[in-house]
């Protein structure tokens, strides 16, 4: 789904304590990341001679179809979740960090020769789009991270544009333009500095979304590549598992992305409140 | 009648419609209500859907699966008892159908065949000696799948060499070299007959290019009409009131394509469905506790197998090959991912099909220390990279995938998984891209000689031997096989050629299929073919 | 004003054919052959050349893509040969299925949020905080990963509604196609039975599509009547006895609705191409599975149709969107005021 949550305004608490808990579970989702790293090698082992085995004290969320350990798996899941989702929104803000300024500070036909193919991306209906491009570059985590990337490039573009539009009206950029600065310096000097806030409420905002995009990718099978463990992949092994009553093997990947995202989007309404505040 | 509608309407009414999921199952309703009283319709639900309805394509498994209830061939295969009170197809024996009686020529090469008189199709046109001619030319010019089975896969010259009808009873075709396969040939779906009226009606006939009417219509004269068709979701049969042979035992067959295995599943827990094909090994163990369904499974003819293209490194050595096929646990991977849907073997020819070896084709035990051994011995230094080609959005190769992956970690072979979508891996296997491929499939005829031409033939190296298999030894065995019609000579060649294969280990041979059917106890008639010929099905 | 609309039209024009030439470009970029896959493994080398040709692959790069437009524009579709129908066919008979899954999620999502808003911005309290938990919920959940917790709760372990059995349950036969949209096919026909039947169909899938946009208008919905919550006028309105409720109802929620209203038709396009992922999930009979499966073939004519049409139906719903604001809003009708 492509809806983007950026133009949400917040409704965050001015309470201390989601922040505190917010920060604890995105730690403890760290340390989950940080240890799937041990057992990565084991958890695509496969042992045919314990599948499906219900939760229980060996096996803490049970095993699945191939009988390897769920919570091993999701550990791994955090991992290529967390860091995929990273590489996908820090790309994407640098591209659509570059398409804005040039659109922004350059010269009017540079806007509308940029903008146009922006607008035709984001015309498309976002996930279609990226499966397309996913499958294009052939199947496998690489290509759904370029996926996501081109989709997300305009989404900063278009935020950012209109702020750097707004900067030129400001008098710090008029004046810089007046002393005939090039144009890169007022950029990087005064502009940037001016969208930070910007970007980083955006960065935040779309880090939810790539984890959930790269899951959807996988659940229908253009993304991670068996028996990569991620989470997306994970929930549509559990789907054939659903209706004979294991509903382990799907909902245990589901339940940790949406902790995750959950987590990321608190945070993300609190960067957002301290801004209006200061504001 | 009347109080049960009032009894669901108040039912209804009471429980607020969608709130409470008044489903059709909780207000009692058990049959199509537009037609409570008749005999309720047969209703059969596959997992895929075929991509075309014409006799002259049927390339795959899906593409057979209403041609034999639509159309008539030639002739027929026979049928011999199943399990369980079923039949099941008999390759072995060529019966009558549109042709009531053959004659062979001395040399093998001139067939004459003699017809049914008055066969009609529903158009009224006569389904004589010119309608076969017709039909039989059509499949050839159109060089869709078709023509290279009815052709038994001789290309260079092609194996029909002319199709004659000198009066409306009888069809002269000649070959161009003995074959005692072309019977078989005959019989397979490529070998349907259509209406040559309605096809030059819609398109005609063009070389070397299909005909999209015909993907979404039948021209047939078989057993059954097709009454409403919605291509990839649902069908309706009936039966035919002018085909020439006996009537089917189901006045009506309603046909659904069920993607999702789970609702395959809960379909068939329900009693919805009479008739299930496709489900997972999984969902088919669940249902074996059921009261209500028996699942029956068929020796088939499909395989799975890994290729292990063997002009390419590292499975140009021999000892390397056999490694892996000792370190692969394949009766493991029978019981636990199939749940005993399948038949371990090892060798070229499946032992459902006739001229398999008993004495050569037993199945390799695993063994992982002398796999180990056999790796050292070949020399090639591991660890070994591996790229392993499966299909997207298959479950079975998927998990077959894991399991090889592990087995194979252990004799310090790598192996990276890449998941294809169905037309890359087309692309990749098919061109000899591919460093190694799962595929599942058979033969569209169920004989040695057309599979091994198929998969194993030094001269198919590249096209359709795709494993790039090619034992110099048995390329006489494999020519004198073809042509004999001596059974037990056929059978002698066959296990010599088993042996040569055997010893090179040019493939892991995963398992025979043992093909399931989930049918409900309700069900009285049931035949299986790998073509799926539903004229006999019946509840 | 009539100025702004022509060079808005303009723009959505070179839009979508922008994304035309964008899906073009990326389908003809994946890996395969078609032509092989169509002819089948055992086609001969003419076949597949000729298949090619069928196929017009064998013609310049530019001239295919014109010949897809122009062909488009005629209502020629092309064929597909993954379904084995004309595109046009296989589109619409199949659109229905996710029309009537979409429409009813995107209710449910617009009633929802107006009232789970109403109630979160009436007054702070538990109420609230359940309201900003669901969503937060709704926000972080994957749609197929609800559906499929549906199925698990509320199917499988319940029983109170259809799992992943499509739109109808199999013993019922299709009602006769007025509107395409069971539910009021049935109603029409006055057959109870299948309307109560295809709503129990429609509750699941319906509610995993509906969550996340749910989610998200009510967040939107909430903050925007928590600003007008505040403005004088509600003062106003109040000094002058009014209840708290109705107030809250009638001023502050007719007040905030702007951003939803013009949110709603973007909204309901991406329900439409993001039941791609519900619909796997329920087995619905609609355009996602045959999408997956052609995007998988490389059906070029299948897919350009959908992403072109999506794409229209895209910037119709962003131009609608504008237009409704304009309407509501007298300060946007100005020409140059849209900035």
């Amino acid at each position: 789904m492509a809806v983007t949550v950026t133009a949400a305004p917040t409704m965050a608490s001015r309470r201390p304590w989601p922040r505190i808990i917010t920060i604890i579970v995105l730690a403890a989702y760290l340390t989950l990341a940080i240890a799937g790293i041990f057992v990565q090698d084991q958890s695509n082992v496969a042992d045919v001679t314990n599948t499906l085995q219900q939760p229980s004290a060996e096996h803490l969320l049970g095993t699945d179809g191939e009988g390897r350990d769920v919570l091993t798996r999701v550990a791994v899941g955090a991992g290529i979740s967390i860091m995929l989702a990273a590489i996908s929104v820090v790309l994407g803000s640098v591209g659509g960090l570059i398409v804005a300024l040039a659109c922004g500070l350059g010269a009017r036909w540079l806007d509308r020769v940029l903008m146009a193919p922006m607008n035709a991306v984001l015309a498309f209906p976002q996930l279609l789009l990226t499966m397309a491009i996913a499958i294009a570059l052939g199947t496998g985590l690489q290509s759904a991270v370029i996926g996501i990337v081109v989709t997300i490039i305009p989404v900063f573009a278009v935020t950012l544009r209109g702020e750097a539009l707004r900067s030129r009206s400001e008098a710090f950029v008029e004046a810089a333009i007046t002393i005939g600065l090039p144009r890169w310096r007022i950029a990087l000097r005064h502009v940037v500095p001016y969208l930070g806030t910007t970007m980083t409420i955006q960065v935040a905002a779309n880090f939810g979304n790539a984890v959930i995009t790269l899951a959807a990718l996988s659940y229908i099978g253009v993304g991670a590549r068996p028996p990569t463990a991620e989470w997306g992949a994970m929930i549509n092994d559990g789907l054939q598992h659903a209706v004979s009553g294991q509903w382990w093997v799907g909902v245990a990947p589901g339940l940790a992305l949406l902790g995750l995202v959950i987590a990321v989007n608190i945070l993300t309404d609190q960067i957002r409140a301290r801004r209006s505040a200061d504001a | 009648m009347r109080l049960r509608t009032i009894a669901a309407i108040s039912a209804a009414g009471s429980c607020a419609l969608a709130l409470t999921g008044c489903t059709a199952d909780k207000l009692g309703v058990v049959g199509p209500t537009a037609r409570v009283g008749d005999t309720s319709p047969l209703q059969v639900s596959f997992a895929s859907a075929p991509a075309s309805l014409d006799p002259a394509k049927s390339c795959t498994g899906e593409d057979r699966q209403l041609l034999n209830s639509l159309y008539a061939r030639l002739v027929d295969f026979g049928a011999k008892r199943g399990p369980e009170g079923t039949t099941q197809i008999d390759y072995t024996t060529i019966m009558p159908y549109l042709a009531k009686s053959w004659d062979t020529s001395e040399d093998g090469k001139t067939y004459v065949f003699k017809l049914q008189t008055g066969w009609k199709f529903p158009s009224g046109a006569p389904m004589d000696a010119e309608a076969v001619e017709f039909s039989l030319e059509r499949t050839l010019t159109m060089g869709q799948c078709g023509s290279s089975i009815l052709n038994d896969l001789y290309t260079d010259p092609p194996l029909i060499k002319d199709i004659d009808a000198p009066d409306h009873e009888t069809v002269v075709i000649k070959l161009n070299q003995p074959d005692p396969q072309v019977l078989a040939a005959l019989a397979d779906t490529s070998g349907g007959i259509v209406d040559p009226t309605l096809v030059e009606a819609n398109g005609g006939v063009k070389a070397n290019e299909g005909n999209a009417w015909m993907d979404s219509h039948a021209a047939g004269g078989g057993a059954y009409v097709l009454s409403s068709y919605s291509a990839g979701t649902s069908a309706v049969l009936k039966a035919n009131p002018t085909y020439g042979g006996l009537p089917p035992e189901s006045e009506e067959i309603q046909i659904t394509w069920v993607t999702s295995p789970s609702t395959q599943l809960l379909n068939v827990e329900n009693g919805t469905t009479d008739i299930a094909f496709g489900l997972s090994g999984s969902a088919l163990n669940s249902l074996k506790s059921k009261q209500n369904v028996k699942v029956v499974a068929y020796d088939d003819t499909q395989s799975m197998v890994m290729t292990m293209p063997n002009n390419r490194e590292p499975w140009t050595n021999r000892d390397l090959r056999e490694a892996v096929v000792k370190a692969i646990p394949a009766q493991d991977i029978i019981k636990n991912v199939l749940y005993g849907f399948g038949k371990q073997y090892y060798g070229p020819i499946p032992p459902s099909m006739p001229g398999y070896s008993e004495e050569h084709g037993q199945p390799v035990p695993a063994n992982v220390e002398e796999a180990k051994k056999l790796v050292d011995k070949s020399g090639v230094k591991t660890p070994i990279n591996v790229t392993l080609d499966i299909l997207a959005g298959d479950q079975n190769q998927k998990a077959l995938s894991t399991v090889i992956q592990s087995a194979l970690k252990q004799i310090g072979i790598n192996i990276t998984v890449r998941t294809l979508t169905s037309s890359a891996w087309n692309d990749a296997v098919y061109n000899g891209k591919s460093q190694a491929t799962l595929r599942f499939d058979g033969p569209a005829l169920a004989n040695a000689g057309y599979y091994l031409q198929y998969d194993e033939a030094c001269s198919s190296v590249g096209t359709f031997n795709t494993g790039y298999i090619c034992v110099r030894a048995n390329t006489p065995l494999l020519d004198e096989a073809r042509k004999t019609s001596d059974e037990a000579e056929r059978d002698r060649l066959y296990a010599q050629l088993t042996k040569n294969w055997v010893e090179a280990y040019p493939r892991v041979t995963l398992y025979q299929s043992l093909t399931p059917f989930v049918l409900s106890t309700s069900v009285r008639k049931f035949h299986f073919s790998s073509s799926y010929d539903m004229r006999t099905w019946a509840k | 004003m009539f100025r702004d609309i022509r060079q808005r039209l303009a723009a959505s024009v070179v839009t979508i054919v922008l994304a035309s030439f964008v899906s073009f470009v990326v389908l003809r970029a994946l890996p395969g052959d078609p032509a092989r896959l169509i002819a089948g493994p055992l086609a001969g080398q003419e076949t597949i050349e000729a298949t090619r040709r069928g196929l017009g692959l064998d013609e310049p790069f530019f001239a295919q893509y014109g010949l897809f437009l122009w062909d488009f524009v005629r209502g020629d579709w092309g064929y597909s040969f993954s379904v084995g129908e004309q595109v046009r066919t296989a589109l619409t008979s199949r659109l229905a299925a996710t029309f009537e899954l979409a429409l009813y999620a995107f209710l449910l999502a617009i009633v929802g949020a107006l009232v789970c808003a109403s109630v979160a911005s009436f007054r702070p309290g538990l109420r609230r905080g359940l309201v900003r938990l669901f969503a937060l919920v709704g926000l972080g959940s994957p749609p197929f990963w609800v559906g499929l917790v549906l199925i698990v709760v509320f199917s499988a372990q319940l029983g109170w509604w259809p799992g992943p059995s499509g739109r109808l349950s199999p013993q019922l036969v299709p009602p006769p196609s007025v509107t395409g949209f069971h539910t009021i096919d049935f109603a029409l026909q006055g057959d109870i039975i299948g309307v109560s039947d295809s709503a129990a169909h429609l509750v699941l899938p319906v509610l995993s599509l509906a969550l996340l946009p749910w989610a998200f208008l009510t967040r939107l919905l909430t903050a925007n009547m928590a600003d007008t919550a505040v403005q004088p006028y509600i003062l106003v309105v109040r000094s002058k006895g009014v209840a708290a409720w109705p107030t809250h109802v009638r001023h502050v929620l007719a007040n905030s609705l702007l951003p939803t209203v013009s949110s709603c038709g973007l909204i309901l396009a991406t329900m439409i191409t993001g039941s791609v992922l519900v619909e796997t999930v329920f087995n619905w009979p609609g355009v996602g599975a045959m999408l997956t499966e052609g995007i998988s073939s490389q059906d070029f004519a299948l897919v350009q149709s959908f992403i072109l049409l999506s794409a229209i139906l895209y910037v119709i719903g962003n131009l609608v969107g504008d237009a409704v604001n304009r309407m509501i809003d007298a300060r946007l009708r100005t020409s140059g005021a849209a900035q």
